[in-house]
């Protein structure tokens, strides 16, 4: 080529405008056209489309990525996604989500598809028609179509059986699994807070009263001897008489009457403080006297010794029934003196 | 009539939350099976609390079907209503402690709270009036002694009765004043949420680590959905409302 015709051809190429890489340059109508998704073809090569899938074969409960590729494409940050969900081919076997788009490298556009099949079997994919526009090109040849193809059918298997979950026990301690029987209220009454300072004053009373009993004073102690000196002789009286009149004992008539009169004469002793020299009734009646004794209550005494000594010595005979009634009869008479 | 009618309300959700919670006990060994028995149970069980006469027992039963539901923190919570009603309930105290054992406390901030020492976790209603009974028994034996006996010791317990008696009105008065807010107290109940500084997921975080369920704090402030926490160590953020369970 002589210097002239390069010179030629350098203003040729310099005269020839060039080709448009991005959709906007594209006519609307154009753009409208049925399985354009946007690809521009610029260079030598053409638009390649190509399908990929993974996992393949899949178990029917597991998702297949479907990968698209688009190669060659001059503007790969503009293609648009091919909806499959409104393609009833891919969706009539399984149900179909988009996963999130990667940008675009080295003029690789990829888009990815998450696929859940809907049954098991075989299933071969139909192909994509993939439009990519040329604008070097001569009106009405400027749209070209490539295919995506999946080489091999997706294979879906039954869902794999999962062993059966082993039971879990519940851990915690064995006091956890055990209710708590109910318990009575813990909560004290307003009422009940009043009830002991009002026992106070009955307290100290009873209280007072229970000391007392429990340690007498001297007047209280002497008070309870005497009392207990007639209370005893008033009882051993009482069994005597009771026996005699029973018929279990039957003592002489002479022992009978020395017993009441040694019971009477210990009553005296511890009662009214008679000397214990004193034992015939002479000594008794002189040892009362001088004791103050009322003059009637000294005759009284005197005359029942001198009975009970008649009974002992002399020839009368008494079962000792009525002189131990004579002798409760005077221990009762000197306790209403006395008191 | 109106009583039978209100023990037998009460009676039935108890009865029947002992049947539930036997048998989730019953198929203990199978977790996911027995968790809605307990669950149920949990539930019939406030359902008692809300309508009967709240007691130790009742707050342990409630807390430990929760606990077993896998619900620590309505757990935690119950145990509190019940410590509102017997805070001296040593059962109740020991069981709040076990069931925070089962709280994945973050290590790096101290926010497990330490048990109560306060006059009204130790005295019960009980002892203030053992100890009242006590008082005027020595008063009473002292004025006798001294009225009876003339002894020298009964000046000294009539002193003993009537410090106890000033003893007891110094309890009393320490119980009415120690009563915490029931109303504020508030417990963690979704796993990894964080502290902030504000009320929204703008504002920067308070502390770092993600607190786990059944963190036990105090509402300071509410606004926005968010409530403004305090924890064990006076730490203090706030937290998205549906986060938290409250009385």
């Amino acid at each position: 080529m002589c210097v002239t015709g390069k010179v030629l051809l350098l203003a040729f190429l310099l005269m020839v405008p060039p080709e448009s890489a991005s959709l906007a340059d594209i006519p609307v109508v154009d753009r409208q056209a049925r399985d354009f998704y946007g690809a521009i073809a610029t260079g030598r090569d053409n638009v390649t489309a190509e399908w990929s899938a993974t996992p393949n074969p899949v178990p029917r409960d597991q998702d297949i990525t479907l990968t698209l590729t688009i190669r060659s494409a001059a503007n790969p940050r503009e293609l648009t996604r091919p909806n499959l969900k409104q393609r009833s081919d891919f969706a009539q076997h399984f149900q179909i989500d988009d996963l999130p788009d990667r940008s675009p490298e080295n003029g690789v556009a990829v888009f990815r598809y998450q696929l859940r099949p809907r049954e098991a079997g075989s299933f071969l994919l139909p192909a994509l028609a993939y439009r990519f526009y040329r604008p070097r090109y001569p009106e009405g040849r400027r749209f070209q179509t490539t295919y995506a193809r999946l080489s091999e059918p997706i294979r879906v298997t039954e869902p794999i059986e999962k062993p059966a979950s082993v039971a879990q026990p519940i851990a915690v301690p064995e006091s956890f699994l055990v209710l708590v029987p109910p318990s009575a209220s813990v909560s004290v009454p307003a009422w009940a807070w009043l009830v002991p300072p009002l026992l106070v004053p009955f307290g100290v009373r009873l209280g007072s009263r229970l000391l007392r009993w429990c340690f007498p004073n001297a007047a209280q102690l002497a008070t309870a001897r005497r009392n207990r000196a007639a209370r005893v002789a008033l009882r051993h009286l009482r069994q005597l008489g009771q026996l005699g009149q029973l018929g279990h004992w039957r003592p002489a008539p002479v022992l009978d009457a020395g017993t009441v009169a040694a019971i009477l004469r210990t009553y005296l002793m511890s009662r009214h403080h008679l000397p214990s020299s004193a034992v015939t009734p002479g000594e008794i009646t002189a040892a009362l006297r001088s004791l103050g004794w009322p003059t009637a209550s000294i005759a009284h005494v005197e005359q029942f010794f001198l009975r009970c000594d008649a009974i002992r010595f002399g020839p009368h005979r008494d079962n000792g029934v009525s002189l131990t009634e004579e002798a409760v009869s005077l221990v009762v008479f000197l306790e209403g003196e006395s008191a | 009539m109106t009583w039978l009618l209100l023990v037998l309300l009460i009676a039935a959700p108890v009865s029947s939350a002992e049947a539930e919670f036997a048998a989730g006990v019953a198929l203990r060994d199978d977790a996911a099976a027995a968790r809605p028995h307990f669950a149920r149970a949990a539930q019939l069980f406030d359902q008692a609390w809300e309508q009967g006469d709240p007691s130790a027992s009742l707050a342990i039963n409630r807390s430990r079907s929760h606990f077993l539901s896998g619900d620590t923190p309505r757990a935690i919570l119950a145990l509190h209503a019940g410590l509102d009603v017997a805070p001296w309930h040593t059962g109740l105290q020991q069981e709040l402690e076990q069931i925070r054992d089962a709280v994945a406390y973050p290590e790096s901030l101290a926010l497990r709270p330490r048990p109560s020492d306060d006059v009204r976790s130790r005295v019960s209603p009980r002892g203030v009036f053992f100890l009242f009974s006590l008082s005027c028994l020595l008063i009473t034996v002292g004025c006798i002694t001294r009225a009876a006996m003339r002894s020298w010791w009964a000046p000294l317990m009539l002193i003993l009765g009537t410090a106890g008696i000033f003893g007891v009105a110094m309890l009393a008065l320490a119980l009415s004043m120690g009563q915490s807010e029931p109303l504020s107290r508030c417990v963690i109940r979704t796993n990894g949420v964080t502290l902030r500084c504000g009320n929204g997921t703008a504002f920067p975080l308070r502390v770092e680590t993600p607190l786990p369920a059944g963190i036990e704090g105090r509402v300071l402030h509410q606004r926005g959905g968010w409530v403004l926490v305090e924890c064990e160590s006076d730490i203090v953020g706030w937290l998205p409302e549906s986060a938290v369970i409250r009385p």
